[in-house]
């Protein structure tokens, strides 16, 4: 009984994806599967779920069991025992109601309707979505539709659950609410994530993939997560901040204890030099928002009063569906119908040319890919060229930049997720933009590619170029904001400026690294506000 | 479904004025019950005069049939082209009005369970068609997108017929991908499954449903010998 992995070796149209892939996992074991964007980690779970080489063609050598069944050649025994959950739970979806799509699964086990109906209700339930039974599935939040993708499984009983990055589209509260069922489910889970600190006290096991493919490590969580040599990228952020704080001979050991951390940080407070993080205040204003109002779909947008400053990142953050990508597309003029003022670059938006406002106003979709036109990424950037006042050194300066050089010649929807991102970045800045509006940067990314993400973004900002980023993700949020707005409900902005201690009191989901410095700062209000990993590691090496 | 077909099937085979007139009202108490939104209703009236009268006018107009010649306000047209332009507009009325009340009372989802249980339609295609239903505002939302996206790569200029052409490229690769990863989601959440033990909705024909047909049935049969009787 168990999952076994002997030997596993993938190949996808000749190139070699896993190698030599070996691992148990026993009764009543939860499995975690690292690695860097690109290492083959959606290709494992689908193998080890038969949709490799079933579905998406490939070829593989070694031996895969789960409970002695083949997930490949026995498709029915395993698909009745296992359920999978994708990242984007709209791919899962076949109906328009909530109930026929809990059914769906279930009238294909052979359930009855009267249990079918028994257990639409207890999955509901269950998954607090009571009374959402004849709802529209379009009407449903992103949380909410993750929760009823789970509803789906869950109603099927299995006895395995895969899970490949479940969270990666849903801001932190949603995200809260989907690691508090894998708390409570009594499935067995194999699960790709990268919010390792939500989900370590629950895993058995780690497998991390490297670049190549390999197993790199595979065993106990303690023996990846209490090492400092091993990568950052894969450790719960306070091991990485203990990591830090022990280099500097402050902590005696490696640990994910929140109160261990705060205690250590608060023997040595002679030892912290209390620097305050500068604030940035002011600049030139390039565009003034006064009293904006908007109605979309029903709702009423009252964003009220906004300032941009140039060469500054200014960070809207906020839950998904609180408007944020609405006002981005108001500042960019996809939206006219609205009320008040809209200042830009001197003149209101109403009555700026389209030439002109394109010229200067770049925006970065969520998704990438919309951006994209051309054959080649090459392509791509020579169309950028043409439609830019850049001279040849400027834009070879931006290209240097990017390190897009080897995938000139690749077609720009065949490479990796974070190069899509940097290359609908690269393509706004060749252009010229003096604003670019940017719409959830590191939205479904690994933290590997999320940081370079945002150094990416601060090089940008170097340049002069301001931007607006908006974003769930506090990471990006404190890391890169010059300014950071929290957005409510409704729209209503509340603007501060780095390094402001009131932003904590507006943060409704807070993760363990901002706990732990809100707790420190609660007993010594001079201490600086490090918000991100990265924050607390620079100040440990630049202060300590 | 198959009644509006029938009633359709007969309106295009019958020049008889009563017939379509009987119709017409007949098709538009429908719509009127089934479109609750009067701003819609308005909107779709307002619709139906404008394209009827069009057909109306030409038929008036240009009836290359026409013989005797009359003048209708400052129009000067034939009678048999005012005959035929009332039937063939009466006709069309009937037809957007039907096809209308029929998308604004059936539920996507259930005449597709409808056709997957009682015409024996395979589940694949039935679930193909819901998930392309599903997906309309999605494709429309993304297209807006690549427009946007084009507009602002371009500094604001007219986007080319070359542009809208290269812009069927990122269309075409999420509606691939989409159909791609649902196909393979429906699979593992137990698609090719046979183990029904009953549907959960069940679509079998209901006594008043048959009551509906046989009803639709004897009015159709009364308005074309009432229409055949008074001409």
């Amino acid at each position: 009984m168990g999952i076994n992995v002997s030997t596993l070796s993938l190949q996808i149209e000749g190139k070699k994806i896993l190698r030599n892939i070996t691992f148990f996992v026993g009764e009543g074991e939860n499995v975690l599967i690292l690695g860097p964007s690109g290492a083959g980690k959606t290709s494992l779970i689908n193998v080890l779920t038969g949709i490799i080489p079933n579905n998406i063609p490939g070829k593989i050598e070694g031996k895969i069991e789960i409970d002695g069944i083949s997930p490949e050649h026995q498709r029915e025994k395993f698909i009745e025992r296992a359920g999978i959950i994708f990242q984007n739970p709209d791919d899962m979806f076949a109906t328009l109601k909530v109930e026929d799509e809990i059914a769906f699964s279930l009238e294909r086990r052979g359930v009855s309707p009267e249990a079918i109906e028994k257990k639409i209700k207890y999955v509901l339930k269950e998954m607090c979505l009571e009374g959402f039974e004849a709802r529209e599935i379009a009407t449903l939040s992103g949380g909410e539709k993750q929760k009823l993708a789970v509803a789906c499984v869950e109603a099927t009983e299995p006895k395995y659950l895969f899970l490949d990055e479940p969270t990666a589209l849903l801001d932190p509260l949603s995200t809260d609410k989907f690691f508090s069922f894998l708390h409570r489910t009594k499935r067995q889970f194999i699960i790709v994530e990268h919010k390792i600190d939500r989900i370590a006290d629950l895993i058995s096991k780690v497998v991390l993939i490297n670049e190549n493919g390999e197993m790199e490590y595979y065993g106990k969580p303690s023996g990846l997560f209490k090492s400092c040599k091993k990568s950052r990228y894969y450790k719960p952020k306070l091991i990485n901040i203990s990591c830090a704080l022990k280099k500097r001979g402050l902590i005696d050991k490696i640990t994910d204890d929140r109160g261990e951390i705060e205690n250590a940080v608060k023997k040595n407070m002679s030892k912290f030099q209390k620097t305050k993080i500068k604030k940035h205040i002011g600049g030139n204003v390039i565009s003034e928002i006064k009293g904006l109002e908007f109605s979309y779909a029903n709702r009423l947008f009252q964003y009220g009063n906004y300032v941009i400053f140039g060469g500054k990142i200014h960070v809207i953050l906020g839950n998904n569906g609180v408007g944020k990508t609405t006002l981005l597309n108001i500042i960019a003029g996809f939206e006219m119908g609205y009320s008040g003022e809209i200042r830009l670059f001197g003149s209101e938006l109403r009555n700026i040319k389209r030439d002109f406002l394109y010229k200067n106003i770049g925006y970065v979709f969520q998704n990438p890919e919309t951006m994209f036109f051309h054959n080649t990424v090459k392509e791509e950037i020579d169309y950028m060229k043409k439609h830019s006042y850049l001279n040849e050194n400027e834009a070879a300066e931006w290209l240097e930049i990017f390190h897009l050089e080897k995938t000139l010649e690749l077609s720009p929807f065949n490479i990796s997720t974070g190069e899509k991102r940097r290359l609908s970045i690269l393509l706004m800045v060749l252009g010229g933009k003096k604003l670019l509006l940017i719409d959830e940067p590191t939205f479904g990314q690994d933290y590997e590619t999320k940081i370079k993400t945002i150094e990416l973004l601060k090089k940008v900002r170097e340049k002069g170029i301001s931007m607006i980023v908006v974003t769930h993700d506090t990471d990006v949020a404190f890391d890169i904001g010059d300014f950071i707005t929290v957005m409510k409900n409704s729209g209503h902005l509340k603007t501060f400026v780095k390094g402001d201690k009131e932003i904590l009191s507006e943060l409704k989901k807070k993760d363990p690294v901002i706990e732990i410095t809100e707790g420190i700062i609660k007993e010594d209000e001079n201490f600086p506000l490090l918000l991100t990993v990265e924050q607390w590691e620079e100040y440990c090496e630049n202060n300590l | 479904m198959a009644v509006i077909f029938l009633y359709v099937g007969f309106l295009l085979f019958n020049m008889n004025y009563g017939f379509n007139l009987s119709i017409l009202i007949l098709s538009f108490s429908f719509i009127a019950i089934t479109v609750r939104n009067l701003k819609s209703l308005v909107s779709l009236i307002i619709a139906v005069i404008l394209f009827s009268s069009t057909i109306f006018i030409m038929n008036f107009l240009y009836y290359t049939k026409g013989q005797t010649p009359v003048n209708f306000l400052f129009l000067h047209g034939t009678y048999e082209g005012m005959k035929r332009g009332v039937v063939l507009s009466m006709r069309a009325s009937s037809i957007i009005f039907l096809s209308v009340g029929y998308l604004f009372s059936t539920d996507p989802f259930l005449m597709i369970q409808s056709f997957i249980q009682n015409l024996h339609i395979p589940e694949k295609i039935g679930y193909a068609l819901l998930i392309a239903f599903r997906e309309i505002h999605l494709f429309k939302k993304n297209i807006t997108n690549i427009e946007r996206a084009m507009i602002i790569r371009n500094g604001g200029g007219k986007i080319t017929l070359n542009e809208r052409i290269k812009m069927i490229v990122p269309v075409f690769a999420m509606v691939v991908r989409k159909g791609e990863r649902s196909a393979i989601a429906l699979e593992t959440r137990g698609m090719l499954l046979e183990k029904r033990g009953g549907y959960y909705r069940d679509m079998s024909l209901r006594s008043i449903d048959k009551i509906f047909v046989i009803i639709s049935l004897l009015l159709l049969l009364v308005i074309l010998f009432m229409s055949n009787l008074l001409m």
